[in-house]
């Protein structure tokens, strides 16, 4: 988090007193983890960004009331309640038949302004650094397994590894990834993905 | 679910995974959204994963084809370093008795040749047999002498080792030993084996109009190994 240690009371006025400042980094956090949620579970990224939406909407008012969020500590679980409820809602709405359609099962990448750009290339940097320092074999059950969607315990038997390999693997590789964020951030302005 | 719990069950890694159960996703879940140090290790994660997905589908097009599957222990075994050793092996052996051993025992079995023999007299005709002299592996014949006394339907022969220890059983009809005059004797062919040298015995048995079978005698020859 960048200017607050946890959310606290102060935080809480702040988000309450509609400070710009503080609700931009309220929505900009709990976008990317309500993002990493969603994905999943919707079939397409209109439905992630409308859900996200709703749920944005939904705090905002909750918070406005007066029997509304008092615990500034429970913040997170409130907003993974409401996305809980929002998610059941869309699913009541959904019409059967489109739920298992395979051509709106993928999310295509949304309009990005230059600096996402700039800070995608910078992160697939780093991560094609990582990749390259790993063994060929790793490199490939990673590309099978995240890439091919391949099924993972047939993956791990023809690599003749166990399926705890592949967590210490995919654990390793993402420590790599946070040190090197954290000592080279990507982006013209240096921002931290933390 | 506790902070330290998250991170010594590796639960950021099991969930980009996708090994979860539904449960323990939700619960996992309800824990990043409030534990901003799991949420920090979730993001990287989903961020790492996401271009990973990227950076290898563009290294894919450069990549070698997977290699193959792990040899199951069966495999192991046709593997061309040890069938091909084997096959010429095989099929060294298969020639040699085709042209050498083959023909060997066949020549032996269409042409004449003499076997060693001797008589052996069943329970009241006598006693010891003769001897038979034979070479190492070879067969030879008994004659049996089989008293027909009683009423039985068939004979069993039963030829014991020195050792006592039971070699071979074969049956006789016992038509043919009623209508044959008591001097009469059973020619049995004894296959060639590796015999040691001693007294053998023959026990005859005689099966009942009931079922049963009763000792009719037992005789004995000297087996002489040269």
């Amino acid at each position: 988090m960048e200017f607050y240690d946890e959310f606290d009371d102060d935080y809480l006025e702040r988000l309450r007193a509609d400070e710009y400042r503080t609700q931009k980094h309220f929505v900009g956090y709990f976008s990317k983890l309500l993002l990493i949620k969603l994905k999943p579970r919707l079939r397409s990224r209109q439905d992630v960004e409308d859900v996200q939406q709703i749920i944005f909407a939904r705090f905002f008012q909750n918070l406005r009331k007066e029997n509304g969020i008092r615990d500034a500590k429970c913040l997170g679980s409130y907003v993974n309640s409401i996305c809980n409820n929002v998610l059941l809602e869309h699913y009541r709405r959904r019409v059967p038949e489109q739920i298992d359609d395979p051509i709106a099962n993928t999310i295509p990448d949304p309009g990005k302004n230059a600096e996402q750009i700039v800070v995608d290339e910078e992160t697939k940097r780093i991560v094609r650094e990582i990749l390259e320092s790993l063994p060929e074999r790793d490199q490939r059950i990673l590309r099978e397994v995240f890439l091919e969607e391949r099924d993972k315990d047939e993956v791990c038997k023809d690599y003749g590894v166990s399926r705890s390999y592949l967590r210490v693997l995919v654990l390793r590789a993402k420590n790599k990834f946070r040190e090197k964020m954290r000592q080279d951030p990507p982006g013209p302005k240096g921002k931290a993905a933390d | 679910m506790e902070h330290d719990e998250a991170v010594r069950l590796q639960m950021t890694e099991q969930y980009l995974l996708d090994e979860l159960s539904p449960e323990a996703r939700e619960e996992f879940e309800e824990h990043y959204f409030d534990c901003h140090e799991c949420a920090v290790d979730v993001g990287a994660g989903a961020a790492f994963v996401e271009q990973s997905k990227i950076v290898l589908g563009e290294k894919a097009a450069v990549l070698v084809p997977r290699p193959a599957p792990a040899p199951s222990p069966w495999q192991v075994w046709f593997r061309p370093a040890l069938v091909l050793p084997v096959l010429t092996m095989l099929l060294a052996v298969v020639t040699y008795q085709n042209f050498v051993s083959v023909p060997k025992l066949l020549e032996a079995a269409n042409h004449p040749h003499e076997l060693a023999w001797t008589t052996v007299n069943i329970g009241t005709l006598g006693a010891d047999g003769g001897a038979i002299p034979v070479r190492s592996g070879e067969g030879f014949v008994l004659l049996l002498r089989i008293p027909p006394q009683g009423n039985y339907t068939s004979y069993t022969a039963e030829l014991y080792d020195p050792n006592q220890k039971l070699e071979w059983t074969v049956t006789l009809p016992a038509t043919v030993a009623r209508d044959t005059s008591p001097r009469d004797r059973r020619a049995v062919q004894v296959p060639g084996a590796k015999r040691p040298p001693g007294t053998y015995s023959v026990i005859v048995r005689g099966a009942t109009q009931g079922g049963g079978s009763e000792e009719v005698g037992r005789g004995s020859f000297e087996l002489q190994v040269q």
